[in-house]
């Protein structure tokens, strides 16, 4: 019934929406080739832009030896014919193609793909969440900077730009080490796309955290089915105010799984703290892993391997 | 080895390169001292989690040599500490590049934890009895090292086909907390005893991958095989027993993860097609085999070997289409599964161990609009089916994801972007007596619920040095048919930021963040019937809201005392904050006992903490060749917790070790730097 709901909804939405869209179609065909200028050569323009030109030639970009600029039209290559721009005496992205927020992402992009199509990092840049949600090359890479990969910033900082809920994350007290630059976001994500959810370097989550995890790989005779399927069933990967990266506290965490008779159904209040009138060992300290420390999976054979507490 | 590793390795890569260099070439470089003086009153161990800060002398390095074909580069970082980290690389450009790469990475939990067991470090702990008082435990650090070696090879000579080669050897030693219940039972339900569990391991891995990317077609092949081992099969030590607990002639055992292999082989591959479309396809068989004897608890020797044997196979389709300007069309299909071949061993007591196993097929439909006026819609919708083995509770899951993403490009200062998504997952659930209270528990991870996300966020740019962000994050879960177990989990997040730079005069910066979490869940303790409809003293029903509230906000600022970078002051101030809740309630007011009641059980520090930190440098740059720096650092780490307050190494006849007891400290760091660039 649900399916049937989307269904109809789904329908007249997309026949709207293609109604819109064919008449911006109609509107951009209309629209004439870019016309093809003489160009300045570069010599021009490092009179104006000696920095830019210094860093160029400092880049791989400036070697003949690479498929790129240097073989090509140098700074034309990426900025457009600079005549029209020379002839109205310069200015910032005055008849010039400046890699800037006023012009579409797509065509700034474009620019780069021109000799990177067949860059294999970028194999799968469309099918990037990046592309999808207008990020250009240049958001993060510029040529004329001389960090590695000619990132904008360290690669921590470039990627908390826009993405401030992880950078918050980050910062809590249990957490991967990003802050402390010992891995990067591209440890584990590609910024150019993958099949993963997430941008994920891996087909599975778990994959991906094997690579560093792996004595967590088993397989163990005794397996927690959720580890097994998701190890973000109860961690999360950037940061959590919770130890080991966990989502929430043990006994919780654990009790919103397990209730049975005897501890798994117990409430462990205040009462069974340190503190409290009746301390517990399923409550202090380190709670359930006070005897459940296998919880990844167990080879010990019997109930004891079952239970993960040998 | 470590040594012989860094100066043989590198060596290997840079000998062949050097002599193709010709002397067109130029070579810059880098080198730093620095100095650093520490007081830490508190946890260092928490201080330095991740970090080597000690009063010393630390020094870096970069150099390159660069020509129009040849280039070789090195780094070197904090040279002798335990974040020291090494690289070479260096290769012909457009043709070949090799790489040797060397790294540490601590990971420190807790120094100056304690235990009456002699052996330390090793896999068999041991000790005399009577259990001696605090004061005469052993001291040790529980903190982990982890070692990473690795070299590459990439060769793009023959273009368009290329090939890869990644080799890494992983180390990493320590010791981490373990707890183990006292007794010889398997709810003995009396007594833990925590103790350092010796972590031995070493990854071996290889990476190859060859291919061919020339536009239309991309097609590659790769191989990953990785061998984990441990040096130890199980942690053995002292088994406590009796009343007072003392040592058995019977040693206890643990076991620890098993050494195991693992491959996959994967093949990427994409066309592009007519209509500015692309076809892309993921095919890759995986598995991991562990051969290891089972350790048999009940006599603590080795049993016979259980085989361990998992395969995985992937398969990701996705067709890409954008046609014409106004929309890109993209729809994908992913199957994932895992098979366990494992053997299926009966214990003496007669338990037997499941085979888990899942697949799962996606299908998935995203169409971008481009609409008039400069709005961008985006609609998506995502079936997801999972079918699991042996997991009799919750065997099947069926999600439809729907997602719909406006945004506005109107203006080039301001982009404002907001996005719903919503999650509708419907199970089986199985067939369980009323008498069973699987019948009640539906576990969160695949229970049904309907999950409603909404994201809304805005960049505003209104003049070129003024900018500012804001996001807003809701996600709402409500797990509808639970009647034990997690029930809801709801969040706000908040995420501001402001940037702001005055001329050649200074840059401002401030953030603040905020999300508030609540959890709620329902549970039942009970001696007899599990029906949660029905409640006494002794079989009753309790509810739990958990609320998990963090804060971050701070601000920073560079100041140009002096033109052109010469003099510039840096300031930065952070303060990160967590404060959690466990609200609890007896659903059944009478089988609260003694003084306690609903409104005196709560826990009001649950994961509290507070981190403050402020940093002052100042960085002089008489020249381009060189830089000085000099600056002061405090950071403060306050954490506050029911489980851990008032913290006893002696509880009744439980015995902890102090693993992660007291993580609260005060530092400050004054440090110097000299930079020389050539």
């Amino acid at each position: 019934m649900k399916r049937t709901h989307l269904f109809l909804f789904s329908c007249p939405l997309c026949l709207i929406l293609l109604f819109f869209s064919l008449s911006i179609a109609k509107d951009s065909s209309t629209k004439a080739p870019e016309e093809k200028r003489e160009l300045i050569g570069a010599a021009t323009c490092k009179d104006c832009h000696e920095k830019q030109y210094a860093s160029y030639a400092k880049s791989v970009h400036s070697k003949k030896s690479v498929k790129g600029p240097a073989l090509l039209d140098a700074c034309e290559t990426c900025h457009g014919s600079g005549t029209l721009h020379v002839e109205k005496g310069g200015g910032r992205g005055v008849n010039i193609f400046a890699f800037n927020k006023n012009v579409d992402p797509k065509a700034r992009s474009a620019k780069c793909l021109v000799c990177h199509e067949e860059t294999r990092q970028l194999t799968n840049w469309k099918m990037s969440k990046h592309n999808d949600e207008d990020v250009a090359c240049d958001s993060c890479h510029s040529p004329h900077n001389q960090r590695e990969k000619f990132l904008k910033e360290d690669q921590a900082a470039l990627c908390f730009e826009c993405h401030k809920d992880i950078r918050s994350e980050s910062g809590r007290q249990s957490h991967h080490p990003i802050k402390e630059g010992l891995i990067k976001c591209s440890s584990c994500h590609d910024p150019h796309g993958t099949f993963g959810d997430k941008q994920i370097k891996a087909d599975t989550v778990n994959e991906l955290c094997y690579k560093c995890h792996a004595e967590k790989r088993g397989p163990f005779m005794f397996e927690h089915p959720p580890v097994e399927e998701n190890c973000l069933n109860c961690h999360t990967p950037h940061g959590s105010n919770h130890s080991k990266l966990l989502i929430s506290r043990a006994p919780q965490l654990c009790q919103s799984c397990h209730d049975a008779t005897r501890h798994p159904g117990t409430p462990y209040t205040s009462a069974t703290t340190f503190s409290g009138s009746a301390p517990s060992n399923k409550m202090y300290a380190r709670s359930c892993m006070n005897c459940h420390s296998n919880v990844h999976g167990s080879n010990a054979s019997s109930a004891f391997g079952q239970a993960f507490t040998r | 080895m470590k040594i012989s590793m860094i100066i043989g390795i590198p060596s290997l890569i840079i000998l062949p390169v050097f002599p193709l260099f010709a002397a067109d070439g130029t070579f810059e470089g880098e080198i730093s001292v620095s100095g650093l003086l520490s007081d830490v009153d508190g946890n260092k161990a928490k201080f330095n989690e991740y970090r080597h800060f000690t009063d010393g002398v630390y020094s870096g390095s970069w150099v390159k040599y660069d020509s129009e074909k040849y280039f070789i580069k090195g780094l070197a970082s904090d040279v002798g500490y335990d974040t020291q980290k090494y690289e070479v690389e260096g290769g012909k450009y457009g043709s070949f590049k090799a790489y040797f790469d060397f790294y540490e990475i601590p990971h420190n939990l807790t120094f100056g934890a304690n235990a009456f067991y002699s052996g330390v470090g090793t896999n068999n702990l041991t000790f005399t009895s009577p259990i001696p008082p605090v004061s005469s435990w052993k001291n040790f650090d529980y903190a982990t090292m982890r070692r990473t070696y690795e070299g590459g090879f990439s060769f793009d000579q023959l273009k368009p086909f290329f090939f890869e080669l990644s080799i890494p050897h992983e180390e990493k030693t320590g010791s981490i907390p373990m707890g183990v219940a006292a007794g010889t039972t398997v709810s003995p339900g009396s007594s833990i005893v925590e103790l350092p569990q010796s972590v031995n391991y070493t990854t071996n891995s290889v990476n190859l991958t060859s291919g061919y990317v020339k536009n239309p077609f991309f097609a590659a092949v790769s191989f990953m095989y990785s061998e984990f081992k441990n040096s130890d099969s199980a942690q053995y030590f002292d088994r406590l027993t009796g009343s007072p607990l003392g040592r058995t002639s019977t040693p206890d055992a643990y076991s620890l993860p098993p050494g195991n292999d693992a491959y996959k082989l994967a093949f990427k591959g994409s066309a592009k097609l007519p209509y500015n479309s692309q076809f892309s396809m993921n095919v890759a068989k995986g598995g991991a085999k562990s051969d290891d004897n089972i350790l048999l608890a009940t006599t603590n020797t080795f049993g016979p070997i259980f085989h361990g044997d998992v395969d995985t196979n992937n398969y990701d389709f996705v067709l890409i289409t954008n046609p014409v300007r106004f929309l890109k069309a993209k729809i994908d299909y992913k199957y994932n599964d895992r098979k366990n071949n494992s053997d299926v061993i009966t214990s003496s007591d007669g338990v037997t161990n499941d085979l888990f196993g899942y697949r799962k097929n996606k299908i998935g439909v995203d169409l971008d609009w481009r609409l008039p006026a400069k709005f961008n819609l985006d609609t998506a919708y995502s079936n997801v089916n999972t079918v699991r083995e042996f997991r009799d509770d919750l065997p099947k899951n069926n999600d439809n994801i729907f997602s719909t993403e406006l945004k506005w490009r109107g203006l080039s200062f301001l982009t404002p972007k907001i996005r719903y998504e919503r999650l509708q997952r419907t199970a089986d659930h199985g067939d369980f007596a009323a008498s069973d209270v699987e019948a009640y528990v539906w576990r969160y991870d695949a229970a049904p619920k309907d999950q409603n996300t909404i994201k809304a966020s805005v960049d505003i740019n209104p003049i070129a040095n003024l900018n500012f962000t804001a996001g807003y994050k809701y996600v709402d879960v409500d797990y509808s048919e639970t009647i034990l177990g997690l029930k809801s989990t709801q969040s706000n997040q908040v995420n501001l930021d402001a940037g702001y730079t005055i001329g050649k005069i200074a840059k401002l910066n401030a953030y603040f963040d905020v999300e508030l979490k609540k959890d709620y869940q329902v549970q039942r303790s009970f001696v007899g019937t599990p029906d949660p409809s029905s409640q006494n003293s002794t079989n009753f029903n309790w509810d739990l809201t958990l609320k998990d509230n963090s804060y971050s906000w701070g601000g920073g600022t560079e100041i140009y005392l002096l033109p052109d970078d010469r003099l510039t002051l840096l300031l930065q101030y952070d303060n990160i904050n967590s404060d959690g809740n466990a609200d609890f309630a007896y659903l059944f007011t009478p089988a609260l006992t003694g003084r306690l009641n609903n409104d005196n059980i709560d826990i009001a520090n649950w994961d509290d903490y507070r981190l403050v930190f402020y940093s002052a440098k100042i960085r002089y740059k008489p020249a381009k060749q060189y830089t000085f720096i000099a600056g002061y650092a405090y950071e403060q780490y306050r954490y506050n917790d029911a489980q851990l307050d008032n913290y006893l190494q002696i509880q009744g006849s439980n015995y902890l070790s102090g693993a992660y007891a007291n993580p609260n400290y005060d530092a400050h760091v004054v440090f110097v730097e000299a930079i020389y660039k050539f």
